[in-house]
């Protein structure tokens, strides 16, 4: 029993002196013991960036007020817009209130009555002459989307009276438009309204053949009871009031449609602090006016004013007075199609080029924009009775200035900065060589020269990272015939960094890029198309030796992360 | 300035080992713990073994008793690398300072790092044998288990960089990475009794209730960078799934929403698993005997908070887009598209587009095998010989343990062993356990040494607890004779 006390309290008591952990164990978990001798080597190839960019996108992005488009060729064009519309058809072609008075008398009412022992019976044939929204209009039928029939009588005669009126030319499926009333002998004012939405008034029914319509008046005095009437008159006033119509025929008149200016701002050639273009030529700029009419009207459209402003001469140019075969003058004006059956819209276009205008010599001195007042009319010189609306009809022009991408660019220069932190990265990040992967995919006929630049937080320039800014960093992709590429072209730069580029990349906090381009064989005047599929990929790796010789370099490693903003 | 970078350099080292030292690692290793058959814990690893006592009771709930010490076990094992193996005392000029040896690292590393932890607390152990030498055991307890296996080539990718790899035209493979984390109740109700004088079988049920889970399912996964582009394209096929609320993926797999709210977390008991422990035990002369035992077979099937993150097919990572772009008041810039941009982790994530489904699934408990052999050499004094494995995932980590016993007197058991594990023969084990009236204390560890220099050691682990123990045999018994 002692003896195996005393092996327990031996072991326990060698194992407790064991588990008081030794002071050379301590020391190694005292980290205040930790040397700056660290040794670490590793070596690194990544991926740190890509950019895909396609030329359209850019282009969309450089520019809002672009419009990028496949033309018919199937290249790509440039749009500069601007709409110009005519006012909805009821503001411009207003019909208004149309009002017909009239005052009988007894005495002629009794003059050419039929007249039996107790009654009086009298009517008349009258014609209402309309109002039309200008002075040649002509106009044969309305159709009523919405109108009222107001009338008002005022009787003096004194005794039962029957009033009929009644509108042959007004119908709304085959039945004529007529009302009547009856005023009792104490009865000597009357107010009515009728609705005559759907009815359709026939202009045609007079002598004139337009702008009229006939009203039957019947009158019929009663008196059965009472003595006939010795004198008093009748009196009545109609109105067509409030017209909206649906459709309308006949013949129109001169009547202008709109007189608009505006101005289209062509941004692309306007200095930017990020862009220049040096020298480039666009081989077929338009101006074009599209014509959208659903008036079943003859109508014509010019400008009166066209200009440009070039920026290369700071001067303002007229292009209607550039050449004598000018389209759109007042004294060419462009007659425009129109609709020839009633629902339908008619298209049309005419466009300026180098051929019948000065475009060609406009373009090249760099137009900030191009100014126009331009106006529409319909019934130009023409008189027929063919014409017709409808409540829907409008008169829309599209006024573009187009630049076919086919052409040529040269000393295309491109600035820029990115907010890269490469210090947050980098910073006393034990590296001890340092190499950048340039991998460029092009799929343009373009080829390009570039310069980086490391900048610091003011952007004043700390180094470079290419050694010859002269040579290509971008081959042009090779063209067939017709400017369009066959293949893309991928080139591979790989520039070594000194160790002064590299620790330059510790106080970097933006890269300044520089870029030049030229359309392949743009000095020879050689002419490309541009398509959308046109762009360029690059791809951004590095390989990196880092060295850890001490912790202050392990103090940063994995202890910030790569920000790019 | 210089004292602040030393700070920061001590808080990322402490870090990183405080992460490899937490980090995973399963099953128990309870190598001398095998043949200490006055403590009812050896049931844990041998459940075939017959408790000596006819009552004992133990765990964390028995007033006083069981809590001093409290009944626990904690392992730690790394087949690879230890502390030293990082961080230690340099040359010369270096002597008194320690040096961070990441070459050294490199050379200790092996094809795969299997790091396994485990902690075990016990409520409630209770056994009960009847005069026909039959048991009943019933056992309650708090079980959090740990793993990964890093393969070689990840510590090649952060330590050496991928680009060795790629002048060479290989991959970087990474198939055998796994990351387990599991917390889970376990309840136990054992059967042992002996037969035919020779024969000792045993069998437990275990039923357990997860609480939380994060685990890994790797099909394949390499990283291969194209030495053309320095692009790396990961051909991936895993799973990251979680049985936790602390933390949801979105729906697009793009992102995590935590929610530290411990207490919820811990609240889960839907978790709900099954396990089996079998052992038998043959002796085949008075001085023989040979014994099997199978532990932890058995899965839990996760289904609170399940989500799983999937994986499959060939990801290239080129880097972070540039492009053009409009900044806040409409102007061109080039650089990063700032709507799409979050961070560059989240690229890397994003290359992997992960799918996300709310599913449940299931986990393996990290299984062994313990195969054993004694030889009673007389009546004080009986050796052992114990080979373990451990099936995890794809890795089978394997143990050579020899021991000799002996229980002393009727108070007193002494039990020694040498180990070869986490390929180090440097483990030598002590067991003690102690009798006083009803009270029965142990301590026991694989690894003394582990202990009195963990910077040294691969194996940290150690068991302790207090048993009430009722019904002591008169007579002194063979240490490792059951029957």
């Amino acid at each position: 029993m002692k003896k195996s006390f005393k092996l327990l309290l031996t072991i326990v008591l060698v194992t407790a002196l064991g588990f008081a952990m030794p002071s050379c164990t301590k020391k190694n978990f005292d980290m205040d013991r930790l040397s700056d001798n660290v040794v670490y080597t590793g070596s690194f190839a990544l991926p740190i960036a890509y950019s895909d960019i396609a030329f359209y996108k850019v282009i969309d992005l450089m520019d809002s007020t672009i419009e990028l488009r496949d033309n018919n060729d199937g290249y790509l064009s440039l749009f500069y817009e601007s709409y110009v519309e005519s006012k909805p058809v009821q503001d411009l072609l207003n019909i208004g209130n149309q009002t017909y008075s009239r005052s009988i008398s007894l005495s002629d009412i009794m003059s050419k009555a039929t007249r039996s022992e107790a009654s009086v019976h009298y009517s008349t044939s009258e014609v209402i002459s309309f109002t039309m929204f200008n002075d040649q209009a002509e106009i044969d039928s309305i159709t009523l989307k919405s109108a009222t029939f107001d009338y008002s009588l005022t009787n003096t005669i004194g005794k039962t009276t029957k009033i009929v009126l009644e509108f042959p030319s007004i119908t709304k499926n085959g039945r004529v438009f007529k009302d009547s009333i009856t005023l009792m002998p104490s009865e000597s004012t009357f107010q009515k309204q009728l609705s005559l939405d759907g009815y359709t008034i026939d202009l045609t029914q007079t002598s004139q053949h337009w702008n009229e319509i006939p009203i039957n008046v019947s009158i019929d005095l009663n008196f059965a009871t009472d003595a006939p009437p010795t004198s008093g008159t009748l009196g009545f006033t109609v109105g067509i009031n409030d017209v909206k119509y649906s459709k309308m025929f006949g013949y129109f008149g001169y009547h202008e449609l709109f007189f608009q200016s505006d101005t289209i701002t062509i941004k692309l050639f306007k200095d930017n602090p990020k862009y220049y273009m040096d020298r480039f030529y666009f081989n077929d700029p338009k101006l074009t006016v599209h014509y959208w009419n659903s008036y079943g009207v003859p109508s014509m459209f010019y400008f009166t004013e066209l200009d440009t402003y070039v920026q290369k001469l700071d001067q303002v140019w007229d292009i209607t007075s550039s050449s004598e075969n000018f389209p759109m003058s007042q004294s060419h004006p462009f007659y425009v199609k129109h609709s020839s059956s009633y629902g339908t819209e008619a298209l049309d276009s005419i466009y300026l080029d180098k051929n019948n205008s000065n475009l060609d010599q406009i373009v090249p001195n760099k137009p900030h924009w191009v100014h126009f007042k331009a106006l529409a009319a319909t019934n130009p010189g023409v008189y027929t009775h063919d014409n017709f609306i409808t409540e829907e009809s409008k008169l829309r022009s599209l006024i573009d200035v187009e630049f076919p991408l086919w052409g040529y660019l040269y000393k295309f220069t491109y600035t820029d900065t990115v907010d890269i932190d490469i210090a947050d990265y980098t910073n006393n990040l034990p590296i001890s060589r340092m190499a950048v992967l340039l991998t460029l995919e092009n799929r343009m006929p373009v080829e390009a020269f570039a310069q980086i630049y490391l900048t610091d937080e003011n952007y004043h320039v700390l180094d470079s990272l290419i050694d010859n800014p002269n040579s290509l960093v971008l081959e042009a992709a090779p063209v067939d015939a017709n400017g369009r590429i066959i293949n893309k072209v991928t080139t591979q730069t790989k520039m070594e960094l000194t160790q002064k580029q590299i620790n330059d990349m510790s106080n970097c906090k933006h890269l300044l890029i520089k870029l030049y381009a030229n359309t392949d064989g743009a000095l020879q005047g050689r002419l490309m198309k541009i398509y959308r599929e046109y762009g360029a990929k690059a791809n951004i790796g590095i390989e990196v030796d880092l060295d850890v010789e001490s912790t202050s370099d392990i103090d940063n490693i994995g202890a910030k992360n790569l920000t790019l903003k | 300035m210089e004292e602040r970078k030393m700070k920061n350099v001590k808080a990322l080292i402490i870090a990183a080992i405080l992460l490899i030292f937490a980090l995973p690692s399963m099953a128990q290793q309870a190598n001398t713990l095998y043949y200490m058959d006055r403590v009812f814990q050896s049931q844990t690893v041998n459940v075939s073994a017959i408790p000596v006592h006819k009552v004992q009771v133990g765990g964390l709930i028995i007033p006083v008793f069981g809590q001093v010490p409290p009944t626990m076990y904690f392992n730690y094992g790394n087949n690879s690398f230890n502390y030293n193996h990082i961080i230690h005392f340099g040359k010369e000029e270096y002597k008194d300072s320690l040096i961070i040896d990441l070459p050294l690292l490199m050379k200790k590393v092996h094809k795969t790092t299997a790091i396994r932890n485990e902690f075990r607390l016990d409520l409630l152990n209770l056994s009960f044998k009847s005069k026909n030498n039959s048991a009943v055991t019933v056992s309650l307890a708090e079980r959090i288990l740990f793993g990964t296996t890093l393969p070689k080539d990840l510590f090649e990718f952060a330590i050496h960089g991928n680009k060795p790899y790629m002048d060479e035209g290989k991959a970087h493979n990474l198939s055998k990475l796994s990351f387990d984390a599991c917390a889970f109740h376990e309840l136990g109700i054992g059967f042992a009794t002996e037969f035919a004088e020779k024969f000792s079988v045993g069998g437990r049920l275990k039923l357990m209730f997860g609480i939380a889970d994060i685990s890994t399912n790797v099909g394949s996964l390499s990283l291969t960078t194209n030495p053309e582009n320095y692009f790396v394209t990961a051909d991936a096929d895993f799973q990251i799934r979680k049985s936790t609320s602390l933390f949801e993926y979105d729906q697009m797999g793009d992102s995590i929403v935590t929610d530290m709210d411990i207490s919820r977390a811990l609240g889960s008991f839907g978790n709900f698993g099954v396990g089996l422990d079998l052992g038998f035990t043959y002796n085949i002369t008075d001085k023989i005997s040979a014994s099997i035992s199978l532990t932890d077979l058995g899965f839990i099937n996760w289904m609170q908070n399940a989500q799983i993150a999937s994986a499959k097919g060939e990801y290239t990572f080129e880097g972070v887009e540039l492009t053009f772009n409009k900044d806040s008041i409409g102007k061109l810039r080039y650089g990063l598209d700032t709507t799409k941009y979050k961070h560059i982790a989240d690229s890397l994530i994003d290359m992997f587009d992960m799918k996300v489904a709310n599913k449940s699934y299931m986990t393996w408990l990290p299984s062994n095998i313990f195969l054993g052999a004694t030889y009673q050499l007389n009546d004080k004094i009986g050796f052992g010989v114990l080979y373990r494995g451990e099936i995890y995932r794809k890795s089978y980590n394997q143990s050579l343990t020899l021991s000799a016993n002996s229980n002393i007197n009727h108070w007193l058991s002494l039990h020694g062993s040498w180990s070869l594990i986490n390929n180090t023969i440097m483990n030598i084990g002590l067991g003690i356990s102690a009798r006083a009236a009803f009270m029965t204390w142990y301590v026991v560890t694989d690894d003394v040494i582990g202990l009195i220099f963990p910077q040294k050691a691969k194996t940290i682990n150690w068991r302790m607890g207090c048993n009430l123990t009722f019904g002591h045999p008169k007579k002194v018994l063979k240490t490792v004779s059951r029957l």
